[in-house]
């Protein structure tokens, strides 16, 4: 492979590579400004299509496509960035808001102009105060400057950039629940049809865009297309932001071509597992993508490999590492515990389902679990979610592959764990299990007993008794 | 022509309708769950039980793609080729989960609980569910709390369709109703100190709800609902003429709920309607028989025969002395019962006056539009938004006695100007017919009726000033007593039944025309309408008596081809013995 | 809608909001196609002025936005971030999700409540600090970590580390410079 030069991380240790000024001796809008003046929306569409950018945010949706479904005969389009980086272990856009805030306002404004939205609304959760505080810095600088506001450059491209913050809802980073919290209600997510391209914010064309996906254009404006191409492995191009984290020595964030493998990641950036552990598993791309085992950690992490292990996919290429000295069931009872609080309670499915995992998880961890638990939690979270076709968005998906994965390629260990815990008193009541399985109660038995009447004398001589 | 493929038989698909799955196959007899989709509420998808296997099929290789996952009927549109598979084991075993995961947390408290019988967690139980649940730890119990004065709201019970949030977002605008936080926690809830009570509609959230999370508090715990028997009637209390359930158990009426009927109400009534029951159920002041004056100034009972032959013999002789007759027909008479008696009075004398009684009038007429871009984004192409008026006027049938006044008389006299006659001396005798539900006549009007006629008739179904000086007091159904038809505020002629037997010692009003006018046999409402509909051209769309169930438009065009089934949530059909009620 | 509007508003009492507060509210108008966008915005105003957001206050913020109270109650409850009853000086949250837990997020959470003295998502009774808990606060890079809504950072936290933490929130807020 020949040597990969980092292009998002390029400022980040360049001091005050904040300011505007720092950005723009960089080279920074220069692929704006090529953007603007010399080319056609449609060529940049057109350009960034033909790289075959695919959205960093976790579906891995191709972004020129994306871009060409919104209607030809438009006229307004509104850009939402998807600032609602919320999943667990997740943290590279935070660099990237923090790090080089012009960099990221470069690519909206590229690709606002190749929408042709001349409103773009930036989702930052809450939890960002300080990229919040800085974006607002960079703003007003590239307001100032002209990079943003009327006629930018003389193109007679007009572009607003406005930023608006979350209060704390995981669901707000699907887009549909992103531009209905944009809109000031509750981020239940939107079914599909209609899409956002077609009636999204406000009911007008929307484009919906990760942070690390729009940091990616002004790059491809700037060095092309084959460029991009030439990064990474099939059908997954370009560099990509990983983050290791959990128990690994250092928890980094690192610019890398797509399709490292997650063993890399822990032994070359993470300096391996902490305390001169072994790795038993790592998440390869936040919570909702499942988890790889010790054995699979050398899956490429690209927007393809860990669905060829069993796990959702590349999500947001957060890598979490677990040790073995951490008992599985630990990372199941968080993970169903995050779900169980950040479903939104729309879908039935979701709503109830989540719960009912976080339930029998914490059960089992107290020491009240049975070996059927892990098949009817199984069960359920195989039809949880889009890919079953039972819920509007992905969060049951999210929900259900750690459990699927967990149980399918640790179920020795959670047996073990159910059968070496078992703690009086935490499993469920005899009632609650007669009840659950449609058994006629034995009110005697569970102490709630009405005195049965005594049996009815029989009538002496009614048809079909036997007579003594 | 556009088909569509139902488990593996092809209907063709309706014109000029754009139907989901849902409704498409429940046109054809096939019948999807749902809960949270409603024909006029904005599709949400969220309760997930309508889910079947969906797949297109090539027009011109006739091969069939099926989606490999399962998609919700209410968001699918019923097009040209579409495929729907809603009986297949996959499609059963999504519905056993979901119902599954709604009785997670549900209390089964059916014993208790009002909505038992229509209860849509009961029907898909037993047509969906499973006997037995895997969930074997402790329940979330949700609290019970009140939303308004009149509707309970429990929680513990909700399956969080949102129908009910929708509905005050939607179509009243009011958003009263929101839900509160999210998960398995979200709660349906008002905010604190602003509940329904202010909502003209706000009954409609009952029957919206599909399980017993929204209940009435006036029918709470009154009775069970299999023990009710609905009638078809149509709401007296406005001119809107909303189309209405009227259901009872033993002689008495225990709540009105209200039917589709896309051309009026759509699937709602006013509060005001939807009570409005107590008036007609068992008044207090209910004219308990037939009376005539006697000359000791008491009113002394009288039997029906004797006392109609006193009505005829006083109407004559006010003619023989040369002077007046008149009648005052009451917008609440029905169409028939105007009819009859505007004849019958003719026919004593043909210089009879017959005006129009006074038209109650409260207010101004309240028109709620529904905004689709009030409710969710989403696809709203199944929607049609109709809206809803309660008018100011609060009588039933105005319009409908005025035609008839103007096809006997040629013209309508108003009350006002009867009045001026009476005052004037020149009325011998009057005949009133009423059947208002309040008071519509004063205590100094009624005397000086009573001073200036010599000769007067009381025919009602509750006592009024002018009931305590007439001469002859006739006990008239009222308007659950009996059947006929009404023309609303839109000129719509719908037609209502009877929903309790006359009572005790009093006849229908159309009875009452009927032996004055010497008709042989029981008056029956469809064959006074079809000579009506002979008479009169502005009743001619009633041709043979015969009204559609949706009601005829009078002024409108000839009526098309038969119109699609009136909408009914599959948990408020009748099941079992129930059936034949 | 009707012809009127819903003049629905529980019994008026004292205003919250101040005038200056309701025009920086209006202020934002022209940022979105709908008032209602404004919402989250105004709470969050409404929020960081009095470190809550009261029922009134929503009424109020409803009655700029011509929306319904309980649309704008219905948007609030379903965000983890807006308390009713009033804050601490500065709020923490320790954070409880895999990367944080897996190094000992959730025992710190424990250690740091009981150390105050109070449950989790309770106020210090000085009112000084108040200690919730978080679903990941995107400082995994810190993990396990602590975020103050002033933005300072905290980790890795051990034991002494949420000590030296407390001991420093308790001195109270400081909101000028992001803290990175």
């Amino acid at each position: 492979m020949a040597t990969f030069e980092p292009v998002l991380t390029r400022n980040w240790n360049v001091p005050d590579a904040r300011s505007l000024k720092v950005y723009e001796s960089r080279g920074g809008y220069q692929a704006a400004r090529k953007a603007l003046t010399t080319m056609d929306p449609d060529a940049v569409v057109g350009l960034v299509k033909e790289s075959e950018l695919r959205g960093r945010g976790g579906a891995g949706f191709p972004c020129g496509l994306k871009w060409t479904f919104l209607p030809k005969d438009r006229t307004e389009t509104l850009m939402c960035v998807n600032g609602d980086e919320s999943e667990p272990a997740t943290f590279n856009n935070r660099y990237l808001l923090e790090r080089d805030p012009h960099m990221f306002l470069e690519g909206i404004l590229i690709s606002c102009f190749a929408t042709r939205a001349s409103t773009a609304y930036v989702y930052l959760r809450f939890e960002y105060i300080n990229a919040y505080k800085i974006m607002e810095r960079a703003i007003e600088e590239a307001r100032a400057a002209g990079h943003i506001g009327k006629n930018i450059y003389g193109s007679g491209f007009d572009l607003d950039v406005w930023l608006h913050r979350g209060a704390g809802a995981y669901i707000c980073g699907e887009e549909t629940g992103l531009i209905e919290s944009l809109e000031g209600k509750r981020g239940w997510p939107r079914i599909k049809p209609p899409f956002p391209a077609i009636e999204g914010a406000f009911r007008k064309p929307t484009v919906v865009n990760n942070i690390e996906t729009l940091c990616c254009v002004p790059h491809i404006v700037e060095r092309g297309a084959s460029w991009f191409k030439s990064i990474g492995t099939p059908k997954s191009y370009g560099p990509k932001l990983y983050t290791v984290s959990g128990h690994v020595e250092k928890q980094v964030c690192v610019e890398l071509p797509l399709g490292v493998s997650a063993r890399e990641l822990i032994d070359v950036h993470g300096g391996g597992v902490w305390k001169g552990r072994k790795a038993k598993a790592a998440v390869p791309g936040g919570i909702s993508m499942g988890i790889l085992s010790a054995d699979e950690l050398d899956t490429p992490l690209d927007f393809d490999g860990p669905g060829k292990v069993g796990c959702l996919g590349l999500g947001t290429a957060a890598v979490t590492v677990i040790d073995d000295h951490t008992p599985i069931i630990d990372y199941l009872h968080n993970t169903a515990r995050f779900f169980s609080h950040e479903s939104c309670g729309q879908c039935t499915p979701c709503r109830e389902g989540t719960n009912w995992l976080d339930r029998t998880i914490g059960r089992i961890k107290r020491g009240g679990g049975r070996i059927e638990d892990l098949d009817v939690m199984h069960d359920l979270a195989k039809n949880m979610g889009i890919m079953p076709g039972t819920t509007i968005c992905g969060l049951a998906d999210g929900a259900a592959w750690p459990i699927k994965n967990a149980v399918t390629k640790f179920r020795g260990e959670l047996e073990d764990y159910i059968r070496s815990n078992q703690v009086p008193g935490a499993g469920p009541t005899p009632l609650q299990v007669d009840v659950a399985a449609g058994r006629k109660v034995d009110l005697v038995a569970i102490g709630n007993a009405i005195p049965a009447p005594p049996p009815p004398a029989g009538a002496l001589h009614s048809p079909g008794r036997p007579t003594a | 022509m556009a088909t569509i493929i139902i488990n593996g038989e092809e209907y063709p698909i309706p014109d000029g309708e754009k139907l989901n799955a849902i409704q498409m196959a429940k046109r054809v007899g096939v019948e999807i769950p749902y809960y949270c989709w409603h024909p006029s509420l904005s599709v949400v998808a969220n309760c997930r039980m309508c889910e079947v296997e969906v797949g297109s099929k090539d027009p011109k290789t006739g091969e069939v793609k099926m989606v490999p996952k399962l998609v919700p009927g209410c968001q699918t549109p019923a097009k040209d080729g579409t495929v729907l598979v809603t009986d297949s084991e996959r499609v059963r075993e999504h519905q056993r989960m979901i119902m599954e995961l709604l009785l997670l947390n549900h209390p089964l408290d059916c014993p208790v609980c009002d909505q038992a019988g229509e209860c849509g967690l009961q029907d898909y139980s037993y047509e969906h569910g499973q006997a037995n649940h895997r969930f074997v730890e402790e329940r979330i119990a949700n609290p019970r709390k009140d939303v308004s004065d009149l509707i309970q709201l429990n929680s513990d019970r909700c399956i969080m369709c949102t129908r009910c949030v929708r509905f005050t977002r939607e179509i009243t605008g009011t958003s009263e109703l929101q839900v509160t936080r999210r998960g398995s926690h979200a709660e349906i809830d008002v905010f604190p100190g602003v509940t329904l009570d202010d909502n003209p509609l706000a009954g409609n959230v009952v029957d919206l709800c599909p399980v017993g999370a929204l209940l009435d508090k006036d029918f709470l715990h009154k009775q069970r609902v299999w023990f009710l028997s609905g009638h078809d009637s149509v709401c007296t209390v406005c001119s809107t003429g909303c189309n209405i359930s009227v259901e009872e158990n033993k002689g008495r009426i225990w709540r009105v709920k209200p039917r589709n009927n896309p051309h009026v109400n759509d699937h709602w009534i006013c509060d005001e309607g939807r009570y409005g029951y107590k008036a007609d159920s068992a008044p207090d002041d209910a004219i308990p028989g037939m009376f005539v004056l006697g000359k000791d100034g008491e009113h002394a009972p009288t039997a029906i025969d004797a006392a109609l032959r006193k009505v005829d013999r006083g109407l004559k002789d006010a003619v023989v002395d040369g002077k007046l007759v008149a009648g005052v027909l009451s917008p609440f008479l029905t169409v028939e019962e105007a009819y009859l008696m505007a004849r019958y009075l003719k026919e004593v004398t043909a210089a009879a006056v017959l005006a129009i009684g006074p038209v109650p009038t409260v207010g101004e007429d309240r028109t709620f539009s529904p905004d689709k871009s009030e409710g969710r984004a989403g696809d709203t192409s199944f929607l049609v938004p109709r809206p809803f008026t309660i008018h100011a006027e609060k009588a039933p049938n105005a319009r409908g006695v005025r035609a008839v006044l103007e096809h006997v008389q040629g013209s309508v006299v108003e009350y006002d100007e009867l009045l001026g006659s009476v005052e004037a001396g020149e009325v011998g005798a009057l005949y009133v017919a009423g059947g208002y539900t309040g008071d519509w006549i004063d205590e100094a009007t009624a005397a000086r009726i009573r001073e200036k006629v010599g000769f007067v008739v009381v025919q009602d179904s509750r006592v009024s000033a002018l009931a305590h000086k007439a001469d002859v007091v006739l006990a008239a159904g009222t308007h659950a007593e009996k059947a006929g038809c009404y023309v609303n505020a839109d000129g719509r002629l719908q037609y209502a039944a009877a929903s309790l037997p006359p009572r005790d010692g009093s006849l229908p009003g159309l009875d009452i025309f009927a032996v004055l006018l010497d008709r042989p046999g029981p008056a029956v409402s469809g064959a006074v309408l079809a000579e009506l509909a002979v008479a009169a051209p502005a009743f001619a769309a009633a041709k043979g008596g015969v009204v559609p169930d949706l009601g005829v438009d009078l002024g409108g065009e000839p009526r098309g081809g038969p119109e699609p089934p009136r909408f009914l949530d599959a948990w408020f059909v009748p099941m079992g013995a129930a059936k034949s009620r | 809608m009707a012809a009127e509007a819903p003049a629905q508003q529980p019994p008026r009492k004292i205003a919250i909001l101040t005038e200056p507060m309701k025009e920086a509210i209006r202020a934002l108008f022209p940022r979105y196609p709908s008032k209602r966008a404004v919402t989250l915005p105004a709470l969050h105003m409404v929020h960081e002025h009095y470190r809550c957001v009261p029922l009134q206050a929503m009424a109020e913020i409803a009655e700029i936005l011509e929306i319904a109270p309980a649309d704008v109650h219905d948007t609030m409850s379903f965000y983890g971030f807006f308390p009713q009853a009033p804050l601490g000086d500065v709020r923490v949250w320790v954070c409880r999700s895999i990367s944080c837990m897996l190094r000992g997020g959730d025992e710190l959470l424990g250690h740091a409540c009981r150390r105050l003295g109070v449950e989790r998502g309770e106020t210090t009774p000085d009112g000084k600090l108040t200690v919730e808990f978080a679903e990941c606060l995107g400082i995994c890079d810190h993990a396990p970590a602590a975020l103050a809504d002033d933005g300072r950072v905290y980790g890795p936290l051990d034991e002494a580390g949420v000590d030296a933490m407390l001991d420093e929130l308790k001195r109270g807020r400081k909101d000028e410079a992001p803290h990175v």
